[in-house]
């Protein structure tokens, strides 16, 4: 009995362990609007000190703050010039002027989240919940400044202090944590004394100064395959592009179409296109032609060829029915067969061989097929379409070009990746990615998806970052996006485009998905030779990382704010959750098993 | 006193090594998870293996 009553209290000891961290939050926070009759109202944040039984107390304290809900540790701060006193209600005080340096009209709902920071151990508590308060709408809140402009930057870090900037405000000392100001205070007022409070506010640090861009290369002369000379830069020489403009200037001159090989070859030349429809007409007639021919080797088959033609040459093509396959009676004679194989009759012997042999041909129906797919290459089919509808062609040659020429992107050869690289090259020669619109952002990607992430690999570093960007860009601004350019994001990084809110939403909170989004393309290209790698790849890989280098706090580091049974994993994309499932699922059938293999063997 | 301890502690890896399998599917999943459902298994895995070893003794009772 007292060995079970132990076990119950051995459990108590772990909260009572936990109790205290590195550095505490605070443990208390009281909100008040201070109204004095001679001085401009002000917002009051009291802040209560722990006990300061931590290892790193608190030597200042970041309050975090924002006039909506949904402040973090990215919002705007300021930092206190107290820190930690035993059980102590210390203030810090907004004044008007203060909070008009970041809203331009004060007025609403004010909220914060405060952080206890030990910027000397460099330890910091966990950010509080969040916590609000009514600014009174009434003046001197309420008031407009004409000449106002919100930071654009918000205090990401305060472990990295740059600027400290220092107000004086007058306060009373008798003032009282009331939002009112009663007559008795007034009384009081009489006796203030001036105090003043200094106000520590950390901004961002500078972003640093891009280098010097490199100079430019010495220019090469090169001859043409014309005989010409062309000035091309040394690594123009190397990645091929003497090669392509040659090709290009080749093909202008062959088919009017100023483009290389490999997009001759995909169809991009209309020229061509058009060229090619009318051989691929002639090849069918010739086809025709030829299967005529067969009527002196197939003398049996002369009553079904004539049937066969006019109705692919009037008739509308119609589906293949199994009625269409034509079964084509051939005479061999035994003894040719025997001839030519050389059968040695001591070891197999042929016992009931007839003497006729029946082969049944089944007619290739590439033909048909082609006729079904591309009706405009029929010759009257071709006439009367004419007539009918100038729309209606255009759609069908586009619909023929897509069927003839678009290949999956698994399918492309090395050839066609290295002319969609240069392609996505040539669009963000000049992109500057932070300036980028939707449109151009959602246009790389477009190009990207054309050849595959993973092939990005051919392209240089700095195109694989400005396409990292791209992609960190599109999922930062993913609320802009249509619901066509979330597809194309989603078909960027291989998941469900549902998914794609999700990860953005998942990314401003957890820094492992931000991170998976962030070198998301440079991983993707270095598992180029992984089928079906996707974001949640990435995620779990970088875990795993996190994991190696931090073991224990991969496991500690929790926050359960916000989480309810109703909505655990409601956060994880359906690749992550596809990906969960593939190892729990495992794991939890092999330990089933171990534990019925323990259990059988005791038995025995 | 020291010595009960010992023979707890003793115990107790004993128990995580007959655990390892198991430890090691719950890491992967909870590597593999994100978001809450990472936060809620690696929790519960910890006070799952916490309680587990505080209960030695009793549950070989």
């Amino acid at each position: 009995m007292l060995r079970k009553f132990l076990a119950v209290l051995l459990l108590i000891p772990l909260p009572v362990l936990a109790d205290h961290v590195p550095t505490q939050e605070p443990y208390g926070y009281e909100e008040n609007i201070v109204t004095p009759t001679d001085a401009d109202p002000y917002l009051e944040i009291k802040i209560l000190s722990s006990d300061g039984f931590e290892d790193s107390p608190p030597n200042k304290y970041t309050i975090f703050f924002a006039m909506a809900t949904g402040v973090d540790a990215s919002s705007y701060c300021v930092s206190t010039d107290f820190g930690h006193t035993n059980n102590t209600w210390n203030t810090y005080n907004f004044t008007l002027a203060s909070l008009r340096t970041y809203f331009e009209l004060p007025v609403g709902t004010f909220y914060y989240r405060v952080r206890s920071d030990n910027d000397t151990d460099n330890s910091y508590s966990t950010i509080s919940a969040e916590r609000s308060i009514a600014l009174p709408d009434q003046t001197p809140f309420n008031e407009t400044q004409t000449d106002w402009s919100a930071p654009t930057t918000t205090c990401v870090d305060t472990s990295t202090t740059t600027t400290t900037t220092s107000s004086t405000t007058t306060v009373p000392d008798t003032t009282t944590t009331s939002s009112t100001t009663s007559s008795t205070t007034t009384t009081s007022s009489t006796t203030t004394t001036t105090s003043t409070t200094t106000t520590t506010t950390t901004l961002p640090p500078k972003p640093p100064e891009p280098p010097p861009p490199p100079p430019e290369p010495e220019k090469v002369e090169v001859v043409m395959d014309d005989g010409s000379k062309a000035e091309y830069k040394p690594y123009e020489v190397e990645d091929g592009t003497v090669d392509r403009d040659n090709q290009r200037k080749a093909n202008e001159e062959k088919y009017g179409c100023y483009m290389t090989d490999a997009q001759i070859e995909r169809g991009d030349c209309d020229t061509l296109f058009k060229q090619e429809e009318e051989t691929k007409e002639e090849v069918i007639i010739i086809e025709d032609e030829e299967q005529t021919d067969t009527k002196e080797e197939l003398p049996d088959d002369d009553v079904v060829v004539p049937e066969l033609e006019p109705e692919d040459e009037v008739k509308e093509p119609e589906p293949i029915k199994e009625e269409d396959i034509v079964e084509e009676e051939v005479k061999i004679d035994v003894k040719e067969l025997e001839e030519e194989f050389k059968f040695e009759e001591e070891e197999i012997i042929f016992e009931d061989i007839p003497e006729e042999i029946i082969i049944v041909i089944e007619e290739e129906v590439i033909e048909d097929e082609l006729d079904k797919e591309i009706p405009g290459d029929d010759i009257i089919r071709k006439e009367t379409i004419q007539e009918e509808d100038v729309k209606d062609q255009v759609v069908q040659e586009v619909e023929v070009k897509d069927t003839l020429f678009k290949q999956p992107v698994d399918e492309l050869t090395e050839e066609e990746v290295a002319v969609e690289v240069a392609e996505v090259e040539e669009i963000i020669e000049d992109i500057v990615v932070q300036e980028a619109t939707t449109e151009e952002v959602i246009e790389i990607i477009e190009e990207v998806n054309d050849i595959g992430v993973q092939n990005l690999d051919q392209a240089t570093e700095e195109v694989q970052e400005i396409v990292q960007e791209v992609v960190k860009e599109a999922i930062e601004n993913v609320e802009d996006l249509t619901v066509e350019q979330v597809a194309v994001v989603a078909e960027v990084l291989q998941v469900e485009e549902e998914d794609v809110e999700i990860i953005a939403e998942a990314a401003k909170k957890d820094e492992v998905i931000a991170e998976a989004v962030e070198e998301y393309v440079e991983r993707a290209v270095e598992n180029a030779d992984v089928e079906d790698y996707n974001l949640a790849d990435v995620v779990t890989e970088i875990q795993y990382e996190a994991f190696l280098e931090n073991p224990i706090e991969t496991f500690v580091d929790l926050d359960f704010e916000g989480i309810t049974i109703g909505n655990i994993g409601d956060d994880m994309t359906q690749t992550q959750k596809e990906k969960a499932q593939e190892v729990v699922v495992p794991v939890i059938l092999t330990r089933i098993a171990t534990m019925a293999a323990f259990v059988f063997r005791r038995s025995l | 006193m020291i010595k009960k301890l010992w023979t707890w502690f003793v115990a107790a890896i004993k128990e995580t090594l007959n655990l390892s399998w198991t430890l090691v599917g719950l890491v992967i999943a909870t590597l593999t998870l994100t978001g809450s459902a990472q936060q809620v298994t690696g929790l519960a895995t910890i006070i799952t293996l916490a309680v587990w070893l505080l209960t030695i003794s009793f549950r070989k009772e």
